[in-house]
C-alpha cells in the first residue's frame, strides 16, 4: 500500500533510514541514479562552476593544436578560392565529394541534440536531463560547421549571394524548385530554432552564474540572462515556450534531414533516386548523432571530472536507444539493397559493384562499424556502463556513418547511365585537410563553449530530483516520481 | 518573334569518329583545353564528344562511337535543380539557356544531367599567347568556377535570327550551321528547325532508323540519332 | 496609506507554502506575492493559480507571417518573373510551395513564441527588482507586497516559519517593469531592420561597389579591336592587300612594262625637276634644293618599295606631298620605275 508522506524538509535532505537493509538499499540508490542523489543546490552550483573554471595544460594543448588545424581549414580554403576547385579530385562525372557529404555528415549529428532535447523532453523521459545541454550544443556547432560547406564547395563563392531571396534591380529571384534552396530555408529555421530552444533553456544557468561572479563576466552573463529572477510567472513561461519550440522543432527536425535527403533523391541519378531516401537518412542521422551525442558525454564527464552528473544509467540509456537506432539503420538500408539487387537495373550498378570494387573495403568497413559493432555488443548493460568500450562503440559508429555518405556520394555519382561516363574518384590533399580542419572546429568550439557556459543544466537536475524521491513499501525502498502538472 | 525548335540529327551510319567536330566546337566557343594530367583526372572537357565503346576480344575487337553533346531536352532534368536560374529553358528557341555570369558553381545540374554533357570549369582556363587571338569574341570565355555546355551554337541562331528579322524574313533552312555541323566531312550532323515544315530535318523525321538516346528518361531530347550500320549503338 | 515591500528567504517548500496560505487569510491578493526559486516549482505546490499567459496572438502572427513570406517567395517571385525550367509548371507546383509553407510558418511560430516569451516576461529586466543572490543557492525567495499597518504582521509570519534575512524593501522594487524592455527592443528592432534593410542598398547599385566580374574583360579579340599579330614573313601566301601595322593597307602593282612605262612618264613629269633625269642631266630645280638626292644615287636606290610609296604620299623634309597628283597607282608605278634604275654615277652637276 502506499504511504502517502509530507515533505517538510527540503529535497536535497533525505534521512538515512536506520533499517540496515533499507539504508543499504538507500545507498545504492544514491550511487547509480542521479535524480535520487540530490544534494544541496549551493553544491551542485560549486561543482559545475569548478568545472567551468578548470583549464588545465591539457586544455590549453588542444585549443592550440585544434587551433591550428582550423588555420589549415581556412588556409586551404583561401588556396581553393583562389586556384579553384581543381586542386581538389573531383572531375566531370563525380562533381560532389567529400564537402556534401561532410554537409550531410554534421547536418546529421546535429539531430540528436534536439531529438534528445525536444522529443525526450516532451515525453517526460527523465535520463535526458543532464544530456540536454551537451546534446544541444553539438547541434549547435555541427549546423555551424555544416553552413560552412555549401559555401567551400560552390565555384564562385564571391556570387554566393544570387542564391539569397533579396529583391535587386535585375528582378532575379532564386528558383525555389530547386532542392538546395529547400535545404537552405530548412537548415536555417532549425539552426534559428535550436539556437532559440538552447538559449531558452540557458537562462536560469547563466543567471546562477551572474549571481555567483564578478566584475566584467557578471556583466556579460547578467546581460545575457536578461533578468531573470526565477519568479512564477518567468519559470511558468519558460515551461510553455519550450514546450511550444519543442512541438514545432521536432518535425522540423524531421524535415531538416528528408530535404537534405531529397537533394539526391531528387536527382535521375541511378542509386539516388529512391524515395526511401527521407526516412533513411532521418534514421541515419539520428542513429550517427546519438553515437556523437555519447562521444561528448565520454569526454565531458573524464575531462570534466562530472561523474556526479553523468552516470552509469546514462550511458546505458543512450546505449540502448543506440542499438535501437541501429536496428532501424540496418532496416533500412537493407531494404534499399534488397529492392536494388532484385531489380538488377544495369545503371544501377553502383550498389552491386561495392561487394567487389575498389570501394569494398570501405563497404565491409561500414558494415562492421554500423551493425556488428553495435548490435553485437550494446545488448549488454556491462558493455554499456563502460565508458571506453561506449567510446570505441561510438566512433565506430560515426566512422560507419561517414563511410555510408561517402558510398552515396561519390560512390554512387561514379556509375551512371552512359560506361563512358564512368570515372572513379580520388580525394586529394585540400578535401583532407579541410574535413579534418572541420572537425577540428567543432571539438575546439565545444571545449570553448563548455568553458563559457555549463554544459549540465542543474535547473533541470534540480527539477528532476525535486521530483523524484522515494517511498517505503514493506522492507523496500522504492523510488518514486511525481508530476506536478 | 517565331518559335523554333532547333533540332540536330546525327547519322550514326555516316560518321566516322574523326573528331572534327570536337575540334571545330573548340574553336568556335573557346572551349579550354585540358591538360594530359587533368584528362587522366577525368576532367576531359569537350562540348562534344566521341564516346567510344569496346567489344569483343582481340583480335575481333569493334568500337562502337557515337557523338554525345547536350541533348538540349524539352524536360531537362538540368533546369529545375538550378538555384540560381542559371540553367533555363527559352521557350522562343526550345534550347536550354547556359547563363555564365548567374551560374554559382553549386554543380547539382551536372550531376542530374544523365548525359553527363555538363562540364564544370575546375580551373580557370589558359589561353597562352598567341592563342587568345584566336578566341572568339562572339562567345564568352569562362571563368573557373562555372558550369558550361553545348549551346548549338547559340552566337550563330541569333546572328541568323537578327539578320532575318531586319530583312523581313523568316531564318532560312541551312542559313544556321553550329560548329559541328559546318566541320562535319560526311555529312553526319544536320542541323535545322523542326517547325520549318521545309527544313531538312523537318522532312526527315520521322525516320526508320531513329532513335533518341537514354529515351525512356523521359527527358524528351532535340537530338535524333540515325541507327549506323558498323556502330550498331542503340541496338 | 502606504505600501511596503517585505522580502525574506525560506529554506524549502512548506514554510513558504505556509506563508503563502496565510497571507492569503490576511486577504492580501496573490498578486502582491511574488515567489522566486532556482527550481521550477509549479504554482500548485503553493495552493495559487497558474499565472496566465497569452502565447496564441504571438503564435498566429508566426504563423501569417511565415506564411506570407513563403507564398510571396514560392508563388510570388516566379508569378512576378517567370523563368521555364524543365517541363514544370511556372507557377507555384505544389510540392516545392509545401516545403517552403511548412518551414517558414515553423520558423515563424518559433520566432515569435520566443518574442512571446521575451515580451509577456517583460526580458531584459533593466530597471532594479527585488531579487537576492540567494535564491539560486536553493533558497526560495518570497516577496509581498502589503500596507503599513500589516507589515509588522507579516514579518512575525516570516520569522515564525523560519525565514532568513527578513527585510523592507522599497515599494519601487515591486514596479513590474512598463517600457524600458520594450524601448529596448525597439531600438534593437530598428538596428536589425536597418542590417536586414542595407543589402538593398548594393542590390538597387545606390551604393556601387566597382567589382568586375572575371568574364567581364573577354581575352578574345573583337571587331576592330587591336593589337593584332601578323603572320611572320612569307608564312602565309597571300594575294590581297598588304597589311603592316600601322599603315595603310595598299596594294603593290607588279613591276610589269605597262608599269614602268606609265612610271617614266609621270617621273618626267613630277620629279624629274629634282631628282634629275636617268641619264645624269640635273633638274631645272637642282641649284635651289641643292639637298635633293639624285635619282640612282645610292641614298634613294637602298629604299623599299613601301618607303618610296610613303615619302612620295607624304613628303619629307622640303619634298612636297604628291598625294594629290598621284593616285596610289601611279605612286606605286613611279616607284617601281625608280628603282627599276638602279644604282649608277651620279649625274652630272653633282
Amino acid at each position: 500500500m502506499l504511504e502517502t508522506r509530507t515533505e517538510t524538509a527540503p529535497f536535497w535532505e533525505s534521512p538515512v533510514p536506520e533499517d540496515e537493509v533499507m539504508a543499504q538499499q538507500v545507498a545504492h540508490y544514491r550511487d547509480e541514479h542521479l535524480l535520487l542523489d540530490p544534494r544541496p543546490p549551493a553544491e551542485i552550483n560549486g561543482l559545475m562552476l569548478a568545472a567551468m573554471r578548470r583549464t588545465g595544460p591539457v586544455f590549453w594543448l588542444l585549443v592550440v593544436g585544434l587551433g591550428g588545424m582550423v588555420l589549415a581549414l581556412f588556409t586551404t580554403w583561401v588556396i581553393q578560392m583562389v586556384y579553384g576547385i581543381g586542386i581538389t579530385g573531383l572531375n566531370r562525372s563525380v562533381m560532389w565529394g567529400p564537402y556534401i557529404v561532410n554537409l550531410v555528415y554534421f547536418i546529421g549529428i546535429g539531430h540528436a541534440g534536439t531529438f534528445i532535447s525536444a522529443a525526450l523532453r516532451l515525453m517526460r523521459y527523465d535520463f535526458r536531463r543532464p544530456i540536454a545541454r551537451a546534446a544541444e550544443t553539438v547541434t549547435l556547432f555541427g549546423l555551424a560547421m555544416a553552413a560552412l560547406f555549401p559555401l567551400i564547395h560552390v565555384g564562385r563563392i564571391w556570387k554566393i549571394y544570387y542564391m539569397f531571396p533579396i529583391p535587386n534591380q535585375r528582378e532575379l529571384w532564386p528558383n525555389f524548385r530547386s532542392a538546395l534552396l529547400w535545404d537552405a530555408t530548412a537548415i536555417t529555421t532549425y539552426m534559428i530554432g535550436s539556437t532559440l530552444f538552447m538559449f531558452v533553456a540557458l537562462i536560469p544557468d547563466l543567471a546562477m552564474i551572474r549571481d555567483r561572479t564578478t566584475g566584467l563576466r557578471r556583466k556579460i552573463y547578467g546581460a545575457f540572462a536578461l533578468g531573470w529572477r526565477g519568479t512564477e510567472g518567468e519559470w511558468h513561461r519558460l515551461e510553455v515556450v519550450s514546450n511550444i519550440l519543442g512541438f514545432v522543432i521536432i518535425p522540423v527536425m524531421f524535415s531538416v534531414h528528408t530535404i537534405v535527403s531529397w537533394d539526391f533523391a531528387m536527382a535521375i541519378q541511378p542509386g539516388w533516386h529512391s524515395t526511401i531516401f527521407g526516412p533513411f537518412f532521418i534514421i541515419g542521422a539520428l542513429f550517427s548523432g546519438v553515437a556523437a551525442v555519447i562521444l561528448v558525454m565520454v569526454i565531458v564527464r573524464k575531462g570534466m571530472r562530472l561523474g556526479y552528473f553523468l552516470r552509469d544509467e546514462h550511458f546505458s540509456a543512450m546505449g540502448i536507444f543506440l542499438m535501437i537506432l541501429a536496428m532501424a539503420w540496418v532496416y533500412f538500408y537493407f531494404a534499399e539493397w534488397i529492392t536494388n539487387w532484385y531489380g538488377n537495373l544495369p545503371m544501377e550498378v553502383a550498389l552491386q559493384e561495392m561487394l567487389t570494387g575498389p570501394l569494398a573495403p570501405f563497404f565491409y568497413l561500414m558494415l562492421f562499424g554500423n551493425i556488428i559493432v553495435p548490435l553485437g555488443t550494446l545488448w549488454s548493460r556491462r558493455v554499456r556502463t563502460s565508458l571506453p568500450a561506449m567510446f570505441v562503440i561510438a566512433l565506430f559508429v560515426q566512422i560507419g556513418m561517414y563511410i555510408e555518405r561517402v558510398l552515396i556520394i561519390p560512390g554512387m555519382l561514379s556509375r551512371n547511365e552512359l560506361p563512358f561516363n564512368w570515372v572513379n574518384y580520388t580525394p586529394r590533399w585540400p578535401e583532407l585537410l579541410i574535413t579534418a580542419g572541420t572537425f577540428s572546429f567543432l571539438a575546439l568550439l565545444y571545449i570553448i563553449w563548455t568553458r563559457v557556459v555549463p554544459i549540465i543544466p542543474v535547473w533541470e537536475v534540480y527539477e528532476g530530483q525535486a521530483l523524484q524521491g522515494r517511498r517505503r513499501v514493506g522492507r523496500a525502498i522504492l523510488p518514486t516520481r511525481s508530476d506536478p502538472h | 518573334m517565331a518559335e523554333h525548335k532547333w533540332t540536330m540529327i546525327v547519322d550514326l551510319d555516316k560518321c566516322t569518329g574523326c573528331q572534327a567536330c570536337v575540334v571545330a566546337c573548340h574553336a568556335e566557343n573557346n572551349v579550354p583545353i585540358a591538360s594530359e594530367a587533368e584528362v587522366v583526372r577525368g576532367r576531359g572537357l569537350h562540348w562534344i564528344r566521341i564516346e567510344r565503346y569496346w567489344e569483343g576480344e582481340f583480335p575481333n575487337v569493334k568500337a562502337k562511337f557515337l557523338p554525345v553533346f547536350c541533348q538540349q531536352c524539352g524536360n531537362a532534368p538540368c533546369e529545375p535543380v538550378c538555384p540560381t536560374y542559371a540553367s533555363y529553358h527559352s521557350e522562343q528557341e526550345n534550347l536550354n539557356i547556359q547563363v555564365y555570369n548567374r551560374c554559382v558553381g553549386t554543380r547539382y545540374c551536372g550531376n542530374n544531367c544523365p548525359y553527363k554533357v555538363r562540364y564544370f570549369n575546375y580551373r580557370a582556363p589558359e589561353f597562352d599567347a598567341p592563342l587568345e587571338q584566336q578566341l572568339n569574341p562572339d562567345v564568352t570565355v569562362r571563368s573557373a568556377g562555372v558550369m558550361e555546355k553545348c549551346t548549338f551554337c547559340i552566337q550563330r541562331i541569333r546572328r541568323a535570327a537578327e539578320t532575318a528579322n531586319a530583312e523581313g524574313r523568316p531564318i532560312a533552312d541551312g542559313e544556321v550551321q553550329p560548329a559541328c555541323v559546318q566541320a562535319c566531312p560526311s555529312d553526319a550532323l544536320i542541323f535545322g528547325d523542326k517547325y520549318d515544315p521545309e527544313s531538312r530535318v523537318a522532312r526527315m523525321v520521322p525516320h526508320n532508323r531513329q532513335f533518341k538516346l537514354l529515351e525512356h528518361l523521359g527527358t524528351e531530347p532535340a537530338v535524333y540519332y540515325l541507327k549506323g550500320g558498323e556502330t550498331h549503338v542503340g541496338d | 496609506m502606504a505600501d511596503t515591500l517585505i522580502f525574506g528567504l525560506f529554506p524549502n517548500v512548506d514554510p513558504t507554502a505556509r506563508v503563502v496560505a496565510n497571507l492569503q487569510a490576511m486577504g492580501i491578493p496573490d498578486d502582491h506575492v511574488t515567489i522566486m526559486s532556482a527550481v521550477p516549482y509549479s504554482s500548485r505546490l503553493f495552493g495559487r493559480r497558474h499565472p496566465r499567459t497569452r502565447f496564441l496572438p504571438y503564435l498566429a502572427l508566426g504563423v501569417l507571417g511565415g506564411l506570407a513570406v513563403a507564398l510571396f517567395i514560392a508563388v510570388g517571385t516566379p508569378a512576378l518573373y517567370p523563368i521555364k525550367v524543365g517541363a514544370q509548371p511556372v507557377i507555384a507546383p505544389f510540392p516545392p510551395t509545401a516545403i517552403m509553407v511548412f518551414e517558414f510558418v515553423a520558423l515563424g511560430t518559433m520566432i515569435m513564441a520566443f518574442v512571446g516569451f521575451l515580451l509577456q516576461s517583460r526580458f531584459p529586466r533593466l530597471s532594479p527588482a527585488i531579487y537576492d543572490e540567494r535564491i539560486t543557492d536553493g533558497y526560495i525567495g518570497l516577496s509581498v507586497r502589503a500596507s503599513d499597518r500589516l507589515a509588522d504582521e507579516i514579518i512575525d509570519l516570516y520569522n515564525a516559519n523560519g525565514a532568513i534575512d527578513v527585510r523592507r524593501e522599497s515599494i519601487a522594487l515591486a514596479e513590474p517593469q512598463r517600457f524600458r524592455h520594450l524601448v529596448f527592443w525597439g531600438v534593437l528592432s530598428v538596428l536589425g531592420l536597418g542590417a536586414v534593410l542595407a543589402p538593398l542598398l548594393l542590390t538597387y547599385d545606390i551604393i556601387r561597389i566597382p567589382w568586375i566580374n572575371a568574364m567581364y574583360h573577354s581575352p578574345a579579340v573583337g571587331p576592330q579591336e587591336g593589337p593584332r599579330l601578323a603572320a611572320p614573313e612569307a608564312a602565309v601566301p597571300f594575294s590581297g592587300p598588304r597589311l603592316v601595322a600601322g599603315e595603310p593597307a595598299t596594294l603593290p602593282l607588279d613591276a610589269t612594262e605597262n608599269s614602268l612605262q606609265r612610271g617614266g612618264v609621270l617621273y618626267g613629269v613630277y620629279c624629274a625637276i629634282c631628282h634629275g633625269y636617268p641619264d645624269g642631266t640635273p633638274g631645272s630645280l637642282r641649284d635651289y634644293f641643292p639637298e635633293v638626292p639624285p635619282i640612282n644615287s645610292q641614298r634613294v636606290q637602298s629604299l623599299s618599295h613601301e618607303e618610296i610609296f610613303l615619302t612620295v604620299t607624304n613628303g619629307l623634309n622640303r619634298m612636297p606631298s604628291l598625294a594629290e597628283q598621284l593616285t596610289i597607282g601611279e605612286t606605286w608605278d613611279v616607284a617601281n620605275y625608280v628603282l627599276s634604275l638602279g644604282e649608277g654615277a651620279a649625274p652630272a652637276g653633282q
